[in-house]
């Protein structure tokens, strides 16, 4: 595996993804907040990172040495997750979100 | 006349391009192929050598792709260190992603003093835990002659070659790239294996439990899925933990869970 569901992405819609990761914004203009997605659980939660690969389509196989869960479907295991301190960010989910009215 | 050289590299992948490890592997063999003696750890012609994979600090400071690591690889060579040099040029400028930042620390081993040795290690365990400057790196790589270099971008990855030796060095820092090779297949998903047979024929110096005894030679370890092996206390070692035997509840070795390895 190295990707999932690539075809699908048009209709991707990432609010399914909340669950797992809270939506950051950061830089604000008047139509387009850009910013991040942060896994909202620290990189011992295992369950919860195979549980967002399992519906996220924007999953990247990583180099397996880069790998730090035995089942391969978690986003622990995602070239798309950036390590922070506590947890990680995922850079492969749509960074720019409409504002909210 | 040959050297032994300890060499790292950092900074050289993109999300979707070829890994560094996967390049420090290709600049190891590439340096062997032209070099009369290969890896110093090859011993009877079934040793293998290893890339050691270090990770580093992760910070909003420090702009790494997605993990921040370095890997580091020691071998023997007649080349000197000029040949040895434009090798690990002319792939690393090759191969690294175009927006990567790509730094290369070389080093005679033996050359270097207790007190450099020292130097490097610190500024290795300091890079696992804080945020070092360039200007940081090319000082101490003066200081202890290393020759660093930069290959592209903001040269950045120059901080993790030179704290990648210094983890080297340690002798108790990162796991092995890649996976031993026990004759596991589709057909063989799980091998039973003495802890003699392993140290003899996968390249590994002995075999470590997660609390960090050794084991004995005569013991039995169950081998399956992804085998993978961590440097500690300056050897290459298979690292495994007990699981209860389903039909007996008799404890039984396996190899280490990934998330046991991620410590390394």
């Amino acid at each position: 595996m190295k990707r999932s569901n690539h075809s699908l992405l048009q209709e991707f819609d990432d609010s399914i993804m909340t669950p797992w990761f809270t939506y950051v914004p950061a830089i604000q203009s008047s139509t387009v907040a850009a910013g991040r997605w942060i896994f909202r659980f620290d990189n011992n939660h295992l369950l919860q990172s195979r549980q967002a690969a399992k519906v996220c389509q924007y999953f990247i196989e990583d180099d397996e040495d880069e790998m730090i869960d035995d089942v391969l479907l978690s986003c622990f295991n995602c070239m798309q997750r950036r390590w922070l301190v506590d947890g990680f960010e995922c850079v492969g989910l749509p960074v720019n979100k409409p504002l909210a009215e | 006349m040959t050297t032994t050289w300890l060499i790292c590299i950092d900074d050289t992948d993109d999300i979707g391009t070829k890994g560094t490890g996967e390049i420090a592997e290709e600049i190891m063999h590439l340096i062997e192929a032209k070099s009369a003696l290969s890896s110093v750890n090859k011993q009877g012609g079934n040793r293998a050598t290893w890339v050691t994979r270090h990770q580093l600090f992760v910070h909003p400071d420090i702009p790494y792709t997605s993990h921040n690591s370095a890997m580091c690889f020691e071998l023997e060579s007649d080349l000197t260190l000029d040949q040895i040099k434009q090798l690990c040029i002319v792939h690393l400028v090759a191969e690294s992603a175009a927006v990567a930042d790509p730094g290369l620390a070389i080093v005679d081993k033996h050359s270097l003093s207790a007190d450099d040795c020292q130097k490097l290690i610190c500024f290795g365990v300091d890079a696992k835990q804080r945020v070092k400057s360039q200007h940081d790196a090319y000082q101490l790589a003066k200081t202890v002659n290393v020759d660093l270099s930069e290959h592209g971008g903001s040269g950045q990855g120059v901080i993790g070659a030179l704290a990648g030796i210094g983890l080297r060095l340690s002798g108790n820092d990162g796991r092995l790239k890649g996976q031993v090779s026990v004759g596991l297949s589709a057909a063989v998903p799980s091998v039973l294996l003495s802890v003699e047979h392993i140290t003899e024929h996968c390249g590994l110096d002995g075999v470590m439990d997660v609390n960090g005894h050794m084991l004995e030679g005569h013991e039995q370890i169950l081998l399956s899925g992804k085998v993978k092996a961590v440097f500690h206390r300056h050897l290459f070692l298979l690292l495994v933990h007990q699981v209860p035997e389903p039909q007996t509840g008799a404890l039984q070795w396996c190899n280490a869970l990934r998330q046991q390895l991620k410590k390394y």
